[in-house]
């Protein structure tokens, strides 16, 4: 359990003690006036022979509901017994139902309460229902989803449970939740919500205050029609409360035993920090939640041993002080506790007068870290076991912001806190977060406007729904989501990442609201051509005009139309760009938006508008180097934004229509998951694919990669994705510890070596032609692509506007897939760079106006996985045959299976190489679509270059190389599925240096300098990796410590020393990751 | 042809002379081929050397040649001309493209025997020249010849150009001069068992009349709609006919404006006819997949009788047929 909630917990209890007093209304069985009076709507007792009674005498008679007993052990005389219920053995619904009635929906103010003895499965379920009359439970777009008011017990996501309370408005629904709450099994406990009817909820547990939630802007509840359910769900959902509940009580008005009291949170802003933040605070909100004035008083702070009161001034009823307790982050890494208390008041040391919970300080990370990101949503404990930096959380409630119609709070304020916490427990475990927003797919589907969607020319809506994201209100919707979302959470550290829009455009189509005609208009200068009806194009053969050659003006009505509506015209990229703009409203520098799957469009730069990062979803079979065919696509996209990077994400899911089809008749024939989980519809991916796809991103200047179906790497709820190889999820753990973590911040120093081979993705081909990958990496455009990379090529993706802004200059082979159509300044471009000796390399599409150097017919699509390769291999062979006479590669492999790529800084070769030797294993294999069992295999890798020495990075070791003519050989073996990063040096590495002074104080700044040397004095023109380890005077890592990237072979670290630091010798050990050499330096803190 | 066999094919015929290429002294090819684009900046000086050029005994340097050759035009005819009979189907088809663009060549001649060529790559270069040309009766002969080629592609492309179908329509919601609201006052769904079912992988359905009304298609496969046909086993792309009789009410009381018939999606291109009248097509390349579609039938339709509708349907990639439903709309 964590500390804040032990300690919250404890206070319960504290104050529970407190509290039983024998004059507590709550305390005793309701007669009178207390079971009849005005105030009272309905009261069930379950006295024994009138247990369905409403004792009220306002007619709410009870009826038992499935297995659900009356019972004469209750907390007064008898009570009612509920259960869980496990929905495969039973499917009835438990507990007792009154039929609806207006009374049962207070117009304003109303207490709920009740007593519980909970049973011993208590402890397992996720979700208890106390008292439900609204049916949902989450929050759903739907009149019927947001009425009435529903009482449950909800795990907490540390283990233990709070009380929630969910009241709903009509449009929409608000959510509040105690402080954390023990149950014991078998203890009678006193449980009782508070509404004000204007904003306020309140919890009590035996009495006690538990929490408050303000809902800002909230009046009376929505009155619903749903019937009163004790002990479980409106809905046969399963909510079934396990445990005996007895004298359930709804009253008008706020109790006056649960009206408030003073209380001290400290929960309402962070509580992590890392080390040397600057302005790290604590908010401390002390509120007078009474209904007479706070007199003025003392609090005092107590934090890291220091003590410091000060004055709060007379609090008015509902008022509420806000202190700012400064955290000195100059300390040591480690916890803090805060304790705050409230002097000089009556009845000092009362419930409430004191609060305290611990501060975390954080060593800082080392700069470069390299994100490995859960595409989805886990536990932080196995997120962090894998070596995640980042999963997917959800901090948005659109309609909040919509209706504001501004930048406003992202959440429910009650929400925020639960969230914050959330954020700072991440912090703590180095799992950052990443916030999902979907501001234009809200919009569309809640936001009450035919304009949002699309329609096509006769004005009916446009196949697949999606917004007309070009729409002003969603365009500023966009902004105003963002900028919610940083002026609520930005100030949390861990959150620094956004995903905008996941597959969104794949649904785009062209859509005529007049806004939009008028949009193209503006933009074209024309109307939008009849002939334009599909987002696809228009292709050339229904085109009665159109040119024999294939060669298209570049202003053609039609492509200025397509290249409009992919840039701009349908409106996702400029409101991609709003999003980002508003994620970046408050300044925070550090903060990165990303877009996915960004090249499922056609050819054309803008994919992602404004975001800082683009992304793709890749499936790994049937090859899994085509992950490395998909990251060089959105390296191409990202060429039209300066600045903008690329992540890739693998598919951790496989679907099994892919993959293993067919269930074998025969058990016997079946693999070990096919007998368990025979219906998987999606199943994980091989280990081995696991490792080839990570090696074959890696190669590339990726910015971090990312994975998605957590379902398939553990074993958890989603009804799709199953678990089905344990194993993918070590190879994950054991790539990310071995090759992620310690080489990242160098593999982000390290850019793409230019290449002199370029494959065109026509976009003129796209539109006119219906050709393109649309990033699903299995046209023919992505298998020629196999096809460069098994011929050892390392080839760049590039679009028309690559050729039209750049030329060819650079290129000596230029690959040209499905390019049928071109326009007229590509023709040119094209035709210039052959007459000087450029060779084109393309199939029997190719647009008639060019002719062709080598042709690769079109193949490689049909038969099983072995009978594919094999053709594909053959046609890489073949052009090796036929391309060798005139190029030569600066890389090579002398075995096809294994896939040669550079990387370069300055004169220093990043050279990976990826083994893609496999055969049909015993998981899909028998399906003969996919072969997913990596074997071993030797190469022999070329560089040529005129020396060098050649470093594992990996196995932090030399390795051997020879001469054969002007090249250097590397002979390599290879494990299955294996992959190896060599960099290869000018001069070889003599050592390395680590100096430091030679003593130091205790706060003081400690300069670190670290030198890789390649001469006696000299560095390599290299990013050398670097492991760092500081050791404080106790022989404890101290912070610093974690891996470097030595640019040029130098480092320069700054210890900076905490006040409290140890005394002593510390040591500071360097460990250059190339050839393993290490040194190390001390030096006296006093 | 299977895209693989494509292949197959065209590496035997280039497997002789890749051999020889590969067993030259390393960079001798380049040097030459350097040669060749270091001669054509002499303009028909170089003529000699780049007709040399087609033959050496590498295909790249071969084809090289023949590109600078089609560049130089009208003064290579010649040479372009013994390309036209190289053994590189590259060279040929470069030479092709040189000599379709000199007015002294008798391109037909030319187009003729390209469309005899073991190429399947210069075939379809000749029929989209073909395509492009005045339709006279000759060209409309060699168009004929090429709509019976063995390759679908060159098929297809032949058989689009002689397509004889061809209907402009408005559906009534789409009329510019059309203000008034339209209302469906009666909707007749399509049955989506019971039809009939040919496969027309020569693109000739139409000259067998399998439009027609009383064409007797009793001896056709039955299939369902709304369905790809891949659901019922036909792994297949290119042309289709589905056909089948309808029973049709007597006509409603009161004004109707149109009738239409409306398919919700035909995977990728549809041409309809309702009791032999051809009424329109849905015809918008790969894209019209999944685009819904009406046609005005008014004129074509019988009220209280059998009615005979036939749909030809192309499909070019992945799925294909009519896999969404279909009806008939009474329009007021």
């Amino acid at each position: 359990m964590h500390t804040r909630q032990i300690l919250a917990a404890a206070g319960l209890l504290a104050l529970a003690g407190l509290h039983a007093q024998p004059a507590a209304p709550w305390q005793q069985e309701y007669r009178d006036a207390e079971a009849s009076g005005d105030h009272v709507i309905a009261l069930w007792q379950f006295d024994t022979g009138k247990e369905a009674e409403d004792a009220s005498g306002h007619g709410h008679g009870l009826a038992l509901r499935g297995r659900s007993v009356w019972s004469p052990e209750g907390r007064f005389g008898g009570c009612l017994e509920s259960f869980r219920v496990d929905p495969k053995v039973e499917d009835k619904p438990v507990g007792a139902t009154t039929r609806d009635r207006d009374t049962l929906s207070p117009e304003g103010a109303f207490t709920l309460e009740l007593w519980l003895k909970p049973k011993a499965e208590l402890a397992e379920q996720s979700t208890a229902f106390l008292i439900d009359k609204k049916f949902f439970h989450y929050a759903k777009d739907e009149p019927r989803a947001n009425t009435d008011y529903a009482l449950y017990l909800q795990r907490h996501r540390d283990g233990g449970l709070v009380l929630t309370a969910t009241l709903g408005f009509g449009k929409d629904s608000v959510w509040a939740s105690s402080k954390p709450v023990t149950l014991e099994a078998g203890r009678w406990v006193h449980l009782a919500y508070s509404y004000d009817g204007a904003g306020t909820s309140r919890f009590y547990v035996d009495g006690a205050y538990a929490g408050r939630v303000v809902h800002e802007g909230r009046g009376a509840i929505t009155p619903g029609t749903n019937p009163l359910i004790i002990g479980d769900r409106v809905g046969s959902s399963y909510g079934g409360c396990a445990g005996w509940i007895d004298q359930v009580r709804l009253c008008r008005g706020v109790l006056p035993w649960a009206g408030g009291q003073v209380d001290i949170n400290l929960r309402s802003g962070r509580t992590v920090f890392e080390r040397l933040e600057k302005d790290a605070a604590v908010e401390v909100v002390i509120s007078n939640d009474t209904v007479r004035p706070l007199p003025s008083c003392r609090v005092r702070v107590e934090l890291a041993g220091r003590s410091q009161e000060e004055a709060v001034p007379e609090l008015a009823a509902g008022a509420a002080h806000r202190l700012r307790v400064p955290v000195d982050t100059g300390l040591k890494p480690g916890q803090y506790p805060l304790r705050v208390a409230l002097l000089g008041l009556p009845g000092e040391g009362a419930p409430g007068h004191e609060a305290g919970v611990d501060i975390r300080i954080l060593a800082r990370r080392p700069p470069g870290r390299f994100p490995v990101v859960m595409w989805g949503s886990g536990d932080l404990e196995r997120l962090e076991y894998v070596g995640f930096t980042h999963h997917i959380v959800h901090l948005v409630d659109y309609r909040r912001i919509w209706d504001a119609g501004k930048p406003t709070l992202a959440l429910d304020p009650g929400a925020i806190e639960s969230r914050a916490e959330v954020l700072d427990e991440q912090l703590a475990h180095g799992i950052d977060a990443c916030v999902y927003v979907f501001p234009g797919r809200w919009a569309a589907e809640n936001g009450g406007n035919p304009e949002y969607l699309r329609v096509d020319r006769a004005g009916k809506p446009a196949g697949r729904e999606n917004a007309s994201a070009s729409h002003p209100d969603l365009q500023r919707f966009g902004y105003d989501v963002g900028a919610s979302v940083a002026q609520t959470f930005g100030k949390f550290p861990a959150l620094n990442l956004a995903l905008v829009h996941s597959e969104i455009r794949d649904g785009t189509a062209l859509s005529f609201h007049d806004f939009e005609v008028k949009a193209a208009r503006e933009a074209l200068g024309s109307d939008i051509p009849r002939e334009a009806i599909s987002k696809s194009g228009v292709h050339y053969s229904t085109l009665p005009t159109f040119p024999a050659d294939r060669v298209v003006a570049d202003d053609d009505p039609l492509l200025r139309f397509y290249t409009w509506f992919w840039k701009d015209g349908d409106g996702w990229n400029p409101l991609h760009t709003q999003v980002d703009a508003g994620l970046k409203s408050t300044g925070r520098s550090d903060f990165r938006t990303f877009f996915d799957p960004a090249v499922r469009v056609p050819s054309v730069w803008g994919s992602g508008g404004g975001v800082d990062v683009i992304s793709q979803w890749t499936y790994s079979y049937p090859d899994p180097i085509k992950i490395g065919q998909a990251t060089d696509e959105l390296f191409a996209m990202a060429d039209g934004r300066p600045g903008q990077e690329v992540m890739k994400m693998t598919q951790v899911i496989w679907y099994r229509s892919g993959t293993a089809p067919e269930l074998p008749a025969d058990e016997k024939d079946r693999a070990a998951w096919e007998k368990e989980i025979p219906d998987a519809k999606f199943i994980t991916i091989a280990p081995d694919h696991m490792r080839e796809a990570f090696w074959s991103k890696l190669s590339r200047p990726v910015r971090g990669i990312m994975y998605h179906g957590w379902g398939s790497l553990y074993p958890a709820t989603h009804a799709g994705y199953r678990h089905t190889n344990p194993q993918t999820r070590e190879v994950l753990k054991e790539l990310v510890a071995q090759v992620v973590r310690p080489l990242g911040p160098t593999l982000l120093q390290v850019p793409d070596r230019p290449t002199d081979v370029a494959l065109l993705e026509s976009f003129s081909s796209q539109i006119f032609a219906g050709r393109g990958s649309h990033g699903w990496s299995n046209s023919w455009e992505a298998r020629l692509h196999l096809i460069l990379q098994w011929a050892s090529l390392q080839p760049r993706v590039i679009y028309d506007e690559h050729i039209r802004r750049d030329g060819l200059d650079q290129y000596k082979v230029l690959v040209m897939p499905n390019c049928d159509v071109l326009t007229a300044s590509v023709v040119e471009a094209i035709k210039a760079f052959q007459r000087r000796g450029g060779l084109v390399i393309a199939d029997e599409f190719l647009c008639p106006a060019i002719s062709p150097d080598i042709v690769v017919p079109t193949c490689g699509d049909q038969g099983e996985a072995h009978e594919r390769k094999a053709v594909l291999q053959a046609a890489a062979a073949q052009l090796r045959q036929e391309l060798d006479p005139f190029y030569r590669r600066y890389a090579d492999s002398d075995n096809p299976e294994v896939v040669p790529r550079v990387r370069r800084y300055v004169t220093t070769d990043y050279l990976f190489a990826v083994n893609d030797y496999r055969t049909y294993g015993d998981y899909v294999g028998h399906h003969r679509k996919v072969m997913e069992k990596g074997l071993p295999s030797r190469a022999e890798l070329t560089l040529h270059r005129r020396g060098g020495t050649v470093y594992d990075l990996v196995a932090h070791r030399e390795v051997p190389s020879t001469r054969r003519g002007d090249a250097m050989v590397i002979p390599l073996d290879f494990g299955p599925g294996d992959g190896r990063l060599l960099m290869v040096t000018d001069d070889p590495i003599r050592g390395v240096v680590c100096r430091a002074p030679g003593r130091a104080s205790r706060g003081q700044a400690v300069p670190v300098s670290v030198r890789v040397r390649a001469g006696l004095m000299s560095t390599p023109r290299a990013v050398v990796p670097v492991e760092v380890t500081v050791l404080d005077a106790a022989g404890a890592p101290a912070e610093g410590s974690g891996y470097y990237a030595a640019v040029d072979g130098r480092l320069g670290l700054t210890l900076d020393l905490a006040s409290n630091d140890a005394v002593g010798t510390w040591r500071v050990r360097v460990r250059e990751l190339a050839s393993g050499q290490q040194a190390e330096a001390q030096f006296q803190v006093d | 042809m299977r895209a693989s066999s494509r292949w197959l094919a065209v590496c035997t015929g280039l497997s002789l002379s890749v051999a020889v290429a590969a067993a030259e002294a390393p960079g001798a090819a380049a040097t030459r081929r350097q040669a060749l684009l270091e001669a054509a900046g002499r303009g028909a000086a170089a003529l000699p050397v780049l007709q040399g050029g087609l033959k050496d005994a590498n295909p790249v340097v071969q084809r090289t040649a023949a590109r600078l050759l089609a560049d130089l035009g009208a003064p290579a005819q010649a040479a372009l001309l013994e390309g036209w009979s190289s053994p590189d189907p590259v060279v040929r088809q470069t030479a092709l493209k040189g000599l379709l663009k000199l007015e002294a060549v008798d391109a037909e001649g030319i187009l003729g025997q390209a469309l005899d060529d073991s190429s399947n790559a210069v075939r379809m270069l000749a029929v989209e020249a073909l395509v492009r040309r005045p339709r006279t009766a000759s060209i409309e002969t060699l168009l004929q010849k090429a709509a019976g080629d063995d390759d679908d592609t060159v098929r297809a492309q032949a058989s689009r150009a002689l397509w004889p179908f061809h209907r402009d329509v408005t559906p009534l919601r789409e009329r510019p001069d059309w203000d008034h609201e339209v209302a469906v006052v009666q909707s007749l769904p399509l049955p989506a068992e019971g039809w009939r079912f040919a496969l027309d992988p020569r693109r000739d359905g139409h000259l067998k009349k399998w439009h027609e009304a009383d064409f007797d298609d009793s001896a056709w496969a039955t299939i369902a709609i709304e369905q790809a046909w891949e659901k019922a086993g036909h792994t297949y792309d290119g042309v289709a006919w589905y056909r089948r009789q309808i029973e049709v009410p007597a006509r409603p009381e009161g004004v109707i404006n149109a009738v239409e018939i409306a398919c919700d999606g035909v995977d990728e291109c549809a041409w309809i006819w309702v009791n032999g009248v051809y009424v329109g097509q849905h015809d918008i390349g790969p894209a019209g997949w999944e685009k819904a579609f009406t046609l005005d039938i008014t004129d074509a339709l019988r009220w209280g009788a059998t009615n005979q509708i036939t749909v030809r349907v192309l499909d070019s990639t992945f799925a294909g047929g009519i896999w969404k439903p279909m009806r008939i709309e009474v329009l007021r």
